[in-house]
């Protein structure tokens, strides 16, 4: 069942990944490398999301290089590309990552809701931790902590950076001395027109779980299959409510890949194209990283080997995402031909994915909406700009017609949309 | 009668960003009293490094150059930035992420610390850190990628010529810094931001001094007295003439606006 404010309730978000989540999608299309440097190519990202009514734009973040010959992305800080992309529109949310490993929460506090004043009330942090070498050496750690400490941390530095948040209201100052923050002070940014910005957290262990069940307003899951998004998405949901919050209080919005084409065929015939293109092995290695092995000694034509799915994994000291690891393993399990046919499948780079035509798309999304396996999607899409336009143009309005997207945006704020939409379990 | 000469830099307290922030329409009423002071660089934030000044509602500096940057598209930022919170990689991103966004018209103004924030659990890395090797790192990072290494060779596949990237590989001691690059982001149109240090921070090699007796910097005109002098004698630095229309269709960068050509890659190694 839904709870009220189910109808045409569905959050579209779209991750903007450089030029397209494909890695070569520079490379099909005519666009100059710097163009990600510029306010134009954000804000004109921005502006196209906004005619077709999307809720919010969304930037990852990963605070350390990365060649950008494996993969040309982050090389601006979100919070950054998100002020442009606020100076070119009116009602698109906002939501960009910070780390709560490696980041000051006063620092926090003050520079999202300086944004979130701004921009006019459209900013959600995402809270994440997190576990990179390349990122620890750059802030002069030279082990990264274990999870239950990283998430504990989280949880600290979330609380502490919405209590900064109201005491921008009420001007009483926060008195925090915890396990691993200590601040005393008032933030003196003036409130937003949502007050303060909307929180989401994306992590897929039990700790995050937890996490997004406590403070949460949003989610960016990982989920493949709907069986299992729905479990998580009740789980989340009913956690919250013994944190005394209610189930529509969050919003589960895993994320999906998409390369759509006028037929089933065209669709495929390009992402075979944008594979081809990529470098070479990126997909390989990207399902490695989820399943934290070297595939590369692997016979293609054989079932990846089972002394890798089964591994134990402990949830303590296990560094890479959890979530992607539990749900990319059962995926394989199910699709396990050959390593070859299981490549084939992992497209979304360990993100759900739809190779077809907007219809196909739409179905899909629809499904998963009205059966409770999601609130909506975070799109990942190949190309920018080029799909980001098919997606408005031909996407939103199958989505509109079906009645589950709204025609409208209900209110200029990120919170005051969800909360026109909320929905419980 | 002589016109006044009008400041070079202009400080906008915060407070009057916050406000301005505030207000349906108060970043444009802003720019329109910036335009009026004939002033083409504004400093952001520098009341936070005073403790005298650092009082009232605030906004983010960086986010509010990026605001008035837009609204502004001639002038130049000079954003506050000290390490009394922050980590020296997360500002030199978004410090040149904003360069980048502005098309080359920002710097920064580094103080001793921000008398603003809390001091308490500050920083999160242990003792006070020296703001001369904050603003060594800050300029060390920029320097770790090189624009023109992005080619964007579609046919080959090369985005960029990655062998000209280069760690930094900082390592201050045991209270300093250690920082292992490179910086996430490539250098800027106008190679790296401007590097200004406020007058009670020393950094052998910086672009300029403000602040203080000796390089006061003007207050931005209030909107009633737009067309006043209104102190502009005091500041030290007056802009200079300026063309009628500018002659190419890039707009100036900060640097240019400034008269500063890129600094030397070996003044800041020391």
């Amino acid at each position: 069942m839904t709870g009220s404010g189910g109808d045409a309730g569905l959050i579209l978000g779209v991750n903007l990944q450089g030029f397209g989540q494909r890695p070569a999608a520079w490379r099909t299309q005519v666009v100059d490398p710097t163009d990600l440097l510029t306010a134009e190519f954000w804000g004109d990202l921005g502006r196209t999301a906004e005619r077709g009514l999307l809720d919010m734009v969304f930037f990852a973040d990963h605070p350390a290089f990365g060649d950008p010959n494996v993969r040309a992305y982050g090389l601006l800080e979100p919070f950054v590309a998100l002020g442009a992309i606020a100076d070119a529109t009116s009602h698109l949310g906002l939501v960009g990552t910070a780390s709560t490993t490696y980041n000051d929460p006063f620092d926090v506090a003050e520079r999202l809701l300086s944004l979130d004043l701004v921009s006019g009330g459209r900013v959600a942090w995402n809270a994440v931790t997190t576990y990179d070498r390349s990122v620890s050496a750059n802030f002069g750690v030279a082990t990264n902590p274990d999870r239950p400490e990283r998430y504990a941390r989280a949880g600290e530095f979330v609380d502490l950076v919405t209590a900064l948040w109201r005491s921008a209201a009420t001007g009483e100052p926060v008195v925090h001395h915890g396990e691993f923050l200590d601040l005393e002070g008032v933030l003196r940014v003036p409130p937003s027109a949502q007050g303060h910005p909307v929180v989401f957290q994306a992590g897929g262990s039990p700790h995050g779980r937890d996490l997004a069940a406590r403070v949460a307003e949003g989610v960016f899951a990982v989920e493949l299959t709907p069986e299992p998004a729905r479990e998580h998405r009740r789980a989340v949901k009913g956690a919250a409510e013994t944190y005394g919050r209610s189930a529509s209080d969050v919003a589960i919005v895993p994320g999906l890949s998409l390369v759509l084409g006028s037929t089933e065929a065209e669709a495929q015939r390009r992402f075979d194209e944008l594979e081809a293109l990529a470098p070479d092995g990126y997909s390989l290695r990207a399902l490695g990283t989820h399943l934290d092995a070297d595939l590369s000694g692997l016979d293609p034509d054989a079932p990846i080997p089972s002394a890798i799915l089964d591994r134990e994994v402990d949830p303590v000291t296990y560094g890479p995402s959890l979530g992607y690891h539990e749900t990319v393993v059962r995926w394989v399990r199910a699709n396990n031909t050959s390593l070859r046919d299981v490549l084939r499948g992992f497209g979304g780079y360990g993100a759900r994915i739809v190779v077809g035509t907007p219809e196909q798309a739409a179905d899909t999304i629809e499904d998963w909406y009205r059966t409770g396996a999601a609130d909506g999607c975070n799109l990942m899409i190949d190309e920018f700009p080029r799909g980001l336009e098919t997606v408005v143009d031909e996407l939103v309005p199958i989505l509109q017609r079906r009645g589950v997207f709204h025609r409208s945006y209900e209110d200029v704020t990120l919170r005051g949309r969800f909360a026109a939409r909320a929905r419980g379990l | 009668m002589t016109p006044p000469v009008a400041p070079l830099i202009v400080a906008v307290l915060e407070a009057d960003l916050a406000a301005a922030a505030a207000t349906p329409g108060g970043i444009a009423r802003l720019a329109v009293r910036i335009v009026g002071s004939g002033a083409a660089v504004v400093a952001i934030g520098t009341d936070r490094l005073d403790a005298a000044t650092s009082t009232g509602h605030r906004l983010d500096p960086t986010t509010a150059a990026l605001t008035l940057g837009r609204a502004l598209p001639e002038h130049g930022f000079l954003v506050a930035v000290a390490p009394t919170r922050e980590h020296p990689y997360n500002v030199a991103r978004r410090v040149l992420s904003l360069d980048h966004v502005l098309d080359g018209r920002v710097g920064i103004v580094v103080g001793a610390r921000d008398h603003g924030a809390p001091s308490t659990g500050a920083p999160s890395t242990g003792a006070p850190h020296d703001p001369a090797e904050f603003a060594r790192v800050l300029r060390g990072l920029w320097r770790t990628w090189p624009l023109d290494s992005i080619v964007g060779d579609r046919t080959s596949g090369v985005f960029a010529h990655t062998d000209r990237i280069r760690p930094l590989d900082h390592d201050g001691g045991p209270d300093g810094y250690r920082v292992r690059g490179p910086l996430t982001t490539p250098s800027s149109r106008q190679g790296e931001p401007v590097l200004a240090v406020w007058h009670d921070v020393d950094v052998p090699g910086a672009d300029l001094v403000l602040g203080g007796a000796a390089h006061p910097l003007a207050p931005l005109p209030g909107e009633t007295d737009g067309a006043e002098p209104h102190r502009a004698s005091r500041s030290t630095v007056t802009r200079p003439p300026r063309p009628t229309r500018p002659t190419r269709p890039t707009r100036p960068t900060l640097r240019a606006l400034l008269g500063l050509a890129v600094p030397d890659a070996a003044a800041v190694t020391a």
